[in-house]
């Protein structure tokens, strides 16, 4: 590889830069050259591009995800607590 | 002791045990800790029931004492986390598949980059079946990803918020949300391909 060739890669951030880039891109405003960086990668880069709306699909859903979850405390675990609170609270009834 | 706490203590364990523990199951690894953190918010509670003024609903209440047991949790375990951690090392394992060398370094491997989501069986699932995948997508993070990563986009807390409560920097916090992210997208991906 030639200097100038050399030169071109360290300028041109890789897939991997920019896949970081994006999802920062998400959690603040990115500098000015970054978001050039990224525009312009992803002109050439369909994989990128597909990395960034999938990611854009992914936030969408999560902000409309509920936390109820469906996970449920087994009736031992709910007994077990309840005593517990039992325990104490008549330790702090006296 | 305030006789309408200690009346309906017993009934907050039936009505939002449940809520709860679904909170903590997305934030934490393990059922045995997510019970564990449940039961101290309501001992918490139970204690501090004079704290709560009526000004959310309980549910919001308890669910905040949660959040800060959570915190609490992660704090405590950053400080024996060490280097060479399973724990760490699982974070820091990368999903990604990039060309580890060459001129190619850094750039996706052919035919292991993001595939095209309409083009797999998944993409006929309705959003109810793809919100259950995300969160069981979310429920197989490494625990740290996933506490921070639920605060970041379902609390919706800002990033200042965050890196105070999990005393780390922001840039360390861009760094795990990607890495958060990155899991996810796989994940997602698996799902819809029918590799899982």
């Amino acid at each position: 590889m030639n200097y100038a060739m050399r030169v071109m890669m360290k300028m041109t951030p890789t897939c991997q830069d920019i896949t970081a880039k994006i999802s920062e891109s998400l959690d603040h405003p990115v500098s000015c050259p970054d978001k050039i960086r990224i525009r312009i990668h992803l002109i050439t880069c369909s994989a990128c591009r597909r990395y960034r709306d999938q990611l854009v699909q992914i936030t969408n859903l999560v902000s409309r995800l509920s936390d109820e979850t469906g996970y449920q405390l087994g009736d031992e675990a709910k007994e077990k607590i309840k005593s517990t609170l039992e325990n104490e609270s008549s330790a702090g009834a006296d | 002791m305030n006789q309408i706490a200690k009346r309906d203590y017993s009934n907050w364990v039936d009505e939002y045990g449940d809520a709860l523990f679904s909170y903590a199951m997305l934030r934490v690894r393990g059922r045995e800790l997510a019970e564990d953190l449940v039961q101290e918010t309501f001992l918490a509670a139970l204690r501090g029931i004079e704290n709560f003024k009526g000004e959310s609903s309980l549910k919001t209440w308890l669910i905040g004492i949660l959040r800060r047991k959570i915190v609490d949790h992660y704090r405590r375990s950053a400080k024996f986390v060490g280097p060479d951690s399973e724990e760490l090392n699982e974070e820091l394992r990368p999903v990604d598949h990039f060309h580890n060398e060459g001129d190619a370094a850094g750039h996706w491997i052919a035919g292991e980059g993001p595939a095209d989501w309409s083009e797999l069986p998944g993409t006929e699932l309705e959003q109810s079946e793809l919100q259950r995948m995300i969160g069981l997508c979310i429920a197989a993070l490494p625990g740290r990803l996933a506490a921070l990563f639920t605060r970041k986009e379902v609390d919706e807390a800002d990033s200042e918020e965050i890196c105070k409560e999990f005393e780390i920097s922001t840039s360390n916090l861009w760094v795990m949300l990607h890495r958060a992210r990155a899991r996810l997208r796989q994940c997602l991906e698996r799902y819809m391909t029918g590799k899982m």
